[in-house]
């Protein structure tokens, strides 16, 4: 079943924001792979029953293992989002992610939007 | 047998001709008199008459733009000096249970503009003067 609605608009959004800056956005954990940024399912605060202020995270996954390889991955790509006129980045952390079976160096970013139904 | 309310805003609320019902989070609006003094002498307390209606409120609203979006029909009613608010618990009938306020004459002096990254952006608006009437008349 596809996904509608102001959230699934929110993150085609994001995904082709994304997508713009050169970068390999993924809604399904089960693509999630190093060098992609994984699109995860949003928390929102309700403004009315109509508008929703919406966060996003976002991770960006480097290869393992974690060491200056993959941190300088991380934060050059978690710059490229944070300079990104479409998104607003409200604030990031690196973080450790477990896909499969395998630990992956990340960076959790959170995107701020706000969606209006009608 | 419980009485149970959803907790949800005005289902009507016109402000200078739009309903912006859908695009607002909280409303208010004091309505009363102003209280004439009438203490005769034989009175052991202050006795009060009513006296000209007041009016004052506020809105908060999403900050939409385009032609009869939020930000658009703010800018025309501060312009204009006065508008007109409608508002309505529930879309549906007048009756008793669900009475209908208007307020004429109303002027909202400024439109707040406020950006902050990050944030969800609204316009937090007050209005102050006027007329009202409530209406339960089917």
């Amino acid at each position: 079943m596809p996904a509608t609605g102001i959230f699934a608009s929110c993150r085609d959004e994001i995904v082709d924001a994304l997508d713009a800056l050169g970068l390999a956005p993924v809604i399904d954990p089960r693509n999630a792979r190093p060098l992609s940024v994984l699109v995860n399912p949003p928390t929102f605060d309700s403004f009315n029953q109509n508008i929703g202020d919406i966060r996003f995270e976002l991770l960006i996954l480097a290869a393992p293992p974690g060491n200056l390889d993959a941190e300088n991955y991380l934060i050059t790509t978690a710059d490229t989002i944070m300079a990104s006129t479409t998104l607003a980045v409200t604030g990031g952390r690196p973080v450790s992610v477990t896909v499969g079976d395998q630990q992956i160096p990340a960076y959790s970013l959170t995107v701020a939007v706000a969606s209006r139904r009608n | 047998m419980p009485t149970n309310t959803f907790l949800g805003g005005p289902a009507v609320l016109v402000i200078g001709g739009t309903d912006f019902a859908s695009q607002c989070s909280a409303f208010n609006a004091d309505l009363g008199f102003d209280l004439l003094e009438k203490t005769s002498f034989d009175d052991t307390g202050h006795m009060f008459a009513n006296g000209l209606q007041t009016v004052s409120g506020s809105a908060t609203l999403y900050a939409s733009y385009g032609a009869s979006e939020v930000e658009a029909v703010l800018n025309s009613i501060v312009a204009a000096g006065s508008t007109t608010i409608v508002f309505k618990k529930a879309d549906a009938a007048i009756a008793v249970d669900n009475p209908e306020v208007t307020i004429n004459g109303t002027s909202v002096s400024v439109v707040p503009y406020a950006y902050a990254y990050g944030e969800l952006q609204m316009f937090e608006i007050s209005f102050e003067g006027g007329t009202f009437s409530r209406d339960i008349t089917p």
